[in-house]
């Protein structure tokens, strides 16, 4: 067990502009942490520096505690799964598990042990005698976890592990992965591009973008609060409506103004800029009986079973807004005029900078 | 999907020829070391002798001083020698050498320089490598040919292993490295293993290499102590009578060491090994 303290990382490969641009996150003992966040902004490399595959260019890593700057891979404490397995594909499924207790020089009446326990966890016990070869994909992604296991590393690392599995068996290991986190109790840094499995693993998501931290919060938090319009449209599936406004204000409040056909009374006390942007989830916005609100026409209906996605284009508004229903709304088609309203208790406002602006008091 | 007969035709013939090109002169090498001197040069040529003549092979197959056996044995022995030491230090020398180009970029321009010396003739090393030896009183010995094949199978093999090491996942390594491998027990415990194929064809040109090298053996050696098989065969075919059966014999014979590191060496040929260790 371990926890995990980064202090300024940084990461800069030979062309001089940096790639990591100084991290500072704690991650407590048995945490499962969730790293988010678009391709390319460093998610793998932060991994890879914690591992020890990398190089840290400047600033500090405490494994437990320890600075662990200069420590070896192997003497880390750290484990990794990776997204391509990289098992051995010449070793035996048992012999994959038992190299690295090998190189330890652990006995082998212990090994064979601490394999076999690992093996009825993860329920390969039938496949101990296999190559890499001849298992399925789901298969090998549990050998390279029960590879990991039997370290007894006090941090697990997980880059994008599921991403090569189909969906079913994807959601199959997702339940899988957070019953052994439940059981192990170790601290787990997990890196995933789906929004489900951050959203359902994580006790706290990291977003990255651009080789630093957007944001850190649990799933929760980052959903009802992000902290900037980034965060806000990165999280959420279809992802947030932003709608650029111009702030007048009333007697009781404000009225945020996009067009004619588009306006919404917010009860706002604090000082408002003149101009910001209007977020609004598309679960948070309704159809409306009365001609009030948004008028636009339906450009197009998603029917999902569940739920029903459609896109709204109003004049005046430069993006369509999408808006999410529940699947009882099976009579909407493309084509038909809709007034929604917005649910104002869910509403995000962005200044000019993109940052979060509090405004519910 | 069904062939078209004549295209299937034409495969076969092609098969069949390629297959007689190879089999007919060893075939016939074959039937020339069995056969009486006499048939062999009676016209018009008799193509199976009368009857299985074994002279030469007895004449070959003994130690007696000044016999051609002698000089036979002993150019048979030196050969496997040489190519045998030569083959194994430079493969051993260029597993971690293409290991290291292929893991750590920025040595290319020595690869490229070996790759580049290799690429000149012989010709021009000869003299510069003969006054060296000479003074280093290596000339007519094995060590001046295993020296000389080292230069050329070392390129050779290294460049061939590195591309291979080239095409190996690297992220396995990684994940090796982990695991709390040293570099050297990587290489030992994951690349080498994965790269076998390659590893048995680096082994095999190599000694074929060496085993037929011809120009340097020529002129760095002269008798029994260091004559090599290629020179030796040279030399009896260029007696005054050239006596065809006691070639044909000598070719049979010197034909057959490679053929069984070919016939060992071949079960690692078969590639397909790194499958499975990652998605792709
Ligand atoms: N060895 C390297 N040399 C130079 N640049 C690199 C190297 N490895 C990664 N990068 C760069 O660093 C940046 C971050 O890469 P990284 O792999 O960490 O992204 P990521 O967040 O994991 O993306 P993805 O979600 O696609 O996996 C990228 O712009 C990449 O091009
Ligand atoms: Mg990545």
């Amino acid at each position: 067990m371990a926890n995990l303290k980064l202090r300024n990382i940084q990461k800069t490969y030979g062309n001089n502009v940096p790639t990591i641009k100084g991290i500072d996150l704690d991650i407590h003992d048995g945490e499962f942490v969730v790293f988010v966040g678009p391709s390319g902004c460093g998610k793998s490399t932060l991994l890879r520096m914690i591992a020890g595959l990398e190089d840290i260019s400047s600033g500090d890593l405490l494994i437990g505690d320890k600075r662990a700057n200069d420590i070896a891979p192997a003497k880390r404490g750290t484990a990794m799964v990776f997204q391509s397995y990289a098992l051995y594909p010449h070793k035996s499924v048992y012999d994959n598990m038992a190299f690295g207790l090998k190189m330890a020089g652990t006995p082998k009446t212990e090994i064979h042990q601490t394999v076999t326990k690992a093996a009825e966890i993860l329920q390969i016990t039938h496949l101990l005698d296999r190559k890499p070869k001849e298992l399925s994909g789901g298969q090998r992604q549990r050998v390279a976890i029960g590879r990991a296991i039997v370290r007894k590393p006090g941090v697990f690392l997980f880059d994008e592990p599921l991403s090569n599995l189909d969906a079913s068996l994807r959601v199959q290991m997702r339940i899988e992965l957070s019953r052994l986190h439940q059981e192990l109790g170790i601290t787990m840094i997990y890196v995933t591009h789906d929004q489900v499995e951050a959203m359902t693993l994580g006790d706290r998501i990291v977003v990255f973008n651009g080789g630093h931290i957007e944001q850190v919060g649990t799933p929760l938090e980052l959903y009802h609060a992000p902290a900037n319009r980034f965060v806000a449209g990165f999280l959420g599936s279809p992802s947030m409506n932003f709608i650029p406004c111009t702030v007048s204000r009333t007697a009781d409040g404000v009225t945020l103004f996009a067009g004619e056909q588009c306006q919404t009374r917010l009860p706002v006390t604090a000082a408002l800029p003149d101009s910001l942007t209007l977020g609004i989830r598309p679960e948070h916005l309704r159809i409306s009986q009365a001609p009030s609100g948004i008028q636009g026409h339906i450009d197009l209906v998603e029917h999902l079973g569940d739920s029903v996605v459609m896109y709204v284009s109003v004049p005046g508004l430069k993006e369509v807004l999408s808006v999410k229903l529940d699947g009882s709304h099976a009579e909407l088609k493309a084509g038909d005029p809709v007034h929604l309203d917005i649910d104002t208790r869910h509403c995000h406002l962005f200044d000019a900078d993109n940052a979060s602006i509090q405004w519910k008091s | 999907m069904k062939r078209h007969p004549l295209l299937t035709f034409l495969l076969y013939a092609a098969v069949v020829l390629l297959a007689l090109s190879i089999v007919l002169p060893i075939a016939w090498l074959f039937i020339m070391s069995i056969s009486q001197p006499t048939d062999l040069t009676t016209l018009p040529l008799k193509w199976f002798p009368e009857t299985i003549n074994l002279d030469q092979y007895k004449r070959l197959l003994t130690l007696e001083e000044g016999s051609t056996g002698e000089t036979f044995l002993y150019a048979l022995r030196n050969s496997t020698v040489v190519a045998v030491s030569a083959t194994l230090i430079s493969v051993l020398a260029a597993i971690p050498a293409a290991y290291s180009f292929s893991r750590f970029p920025g040595r290319q321009g020595l690869l490229y320089g070996t790759l580049a010396v290799y690429m000149m003739p012989p010709v021009a090393f000869v003299l510069p490598l003969y006054l060296t030896f000479s003074h280093l009183g290596l000339l007519n010995s094995s060590w001046a040919l295993i020296i000389v094949y080292c230069t050329m199978l070392l390129p050779f093999a290294t460049w061939l292993l590195k591309n291979n090491f080239d095409l190996l996942p690297y992220e396995i390594e990684q994940a090796a490295i982990i695991d709390g491998a040293s570099q050297l027990q990587v290489i030992w415990h994951i690349a080498l293993p994965l790269i076998k194929p390659a590893l048995g064809a680096a082994l095999l040109f190599a000694l074929l290499m060496a085993w037929d090298e011809f120009f340097y053996a020529l002129i760095y050696t002269n008798d029994l102590r260091a004559k090599t098989l290629p020179v030796a065969i040279g030399d009896f075919a260029a007696g005054r009578a050239t006596d065809y059966g006691l070639i044909s014999a000598v070719g049979m014979l010197a034909a057959l060491p490679p053929l069984v590191a070919a016939l060992f060496l071949q079960r690692s040929l078969v590639s397909g090994l790194a499958a499975g260790g990652t998605k792709g």
